[in-house]
């Protein structure tokens, strides 16, 4: 086995992984194969704070799928987006209501999107008002993903956008401390492509 | 960049072993592995952070061997049922990796945590 990992490991070639359109086609760094079919489908997670350099987005986890290899360069699609461990559990505290929800809604451009917002109390909310929250961030997220393509959309959520949306209208019914989207996940794409 | 490779180092620390897997950055393609019984005679020092610093010295070697110059780190603990916490190899072998001159970049819990599964072994269940 050792030898012939070690003739393995010569015939391989270190490919660049690409960003997508929406993240600037920036290089996010190297993987290695043998034959460049095995990159379809492989899985990169950075964070955007390393995409864009920005010190304050370390705790947002992209997700990249490879799609498309050409010459030594492995192109990637955005699938989704998801909050470090650490930082979702610093978030949650006694004494307040964590408000989350799960909707799968349409974008402008036919994509499905997945998004699981959640919404965190200043104290504990009633049951009642805990229902009426839930109903207008479903509200939020759907009229604005009706308006948006999917590259948009998703860099709102990114960007804090739609954070900063829902926690302007969902203000008058409860008082927040914080409005984050924990998770995205690109359900479907357009049958056209 | 072009200059600077980084690949993921994969460690799993339970009470009983550690096992170091460093991969690329996509998880596809393992670089190098090693395991506490690897550098080990004795079972019971398998999981030691002892056992662990030298795991990590050896692995750091063949990784700049293949040109990896930093890893991101996740750490592990056997999760699941049973225990949340990384075992004693863990902050040994990754302290071993700075001082062996690999890079870091980040470090993130990978832990499974279950959303609820099946009943926890005998004894007191916390």
């Amino acid at each position: 086995m050792a030898v012939t990992k070690a003739e393995g490991w010569k015939a391989k070639q270190w490919y660049n992984i690409v960003a997508p359109e929406m993240f600037g086609k920036s290089n996010i760094g190297e993987t290695v194969a043998d034959v460049p079919e095995k990159l379809m489908g492989r899985v990169v997670e950075v964070t955007l704070g390393e995409l864009t350099n920005d010190m304050s987005k370390q705790n947002i986890k992209l997700v990249l799928k490879v799609d498309r290899v050409g010459g030594d360069s492995a192109y990637t699609k955005y699938t989704g987006h998801q909050l470090t461990q650490d930082y979702l559990r610093s978030l949650v505290k006694r004494q307040t209501s964590s408000v989350e929800t799960n909707i799968s809604v349409k974008t402008k451009d036919d994509y499905t999107v997945r998004v699981k917002p959640s919404c965190f109390t200043i104290k504990r909310a009633r049951a009642n008002q805990i229902k009426a929250i839930r109903s207008v961030m479903n509200n939020v997220i759907a009229s604005r993903a009706k308006e948006l393509d999917m590259a948009q959309f998703i860099q709102e959520v990114v960007t804090g956008k739609l954070s900063a949306s829902i926690y302007h209208d969902v203000k008058p019914v409860y008082p927040l401390r914080r409005v984050e989207v924990r998770k995205t996940e690109i359900e479907a794409e357009p049958a056209a492509s | 960049m072009a200059t600077e490779k980084w690949g993921v180092a994969h460690i799993f620390s339970s009470f009983n072993n550690t096992l170091i897997t460093i991969t690329d950055l996509t998880g596809a393609e393992t670089i190098a592995k090693i395991s506490g019984g690897m550098v080990t005679k004795a079972a019971r020092e398998e999981s030691s952070p002892y056992t662990a610093m030298q795991m990590a010295s050896q692995i750091a070697d063949k990784i700049r061997d293949k040109g990896v110059t930093g890893i991101h780190i996740k750490v592990r603990a056997p999760g699941g049922n049973r225990q949340r916490s990384p075992g004693p190899g863990a902050q040994a072998s990754i302290r071993a990796f700075a001082r062996a001159g690999i890079k870091i970049g980040r470090i993130e819990d990978v832990t499974p945590i279950p959303h609820d599964g099946t009943k926890a072994k005998k004894g007191r269940r916390v």
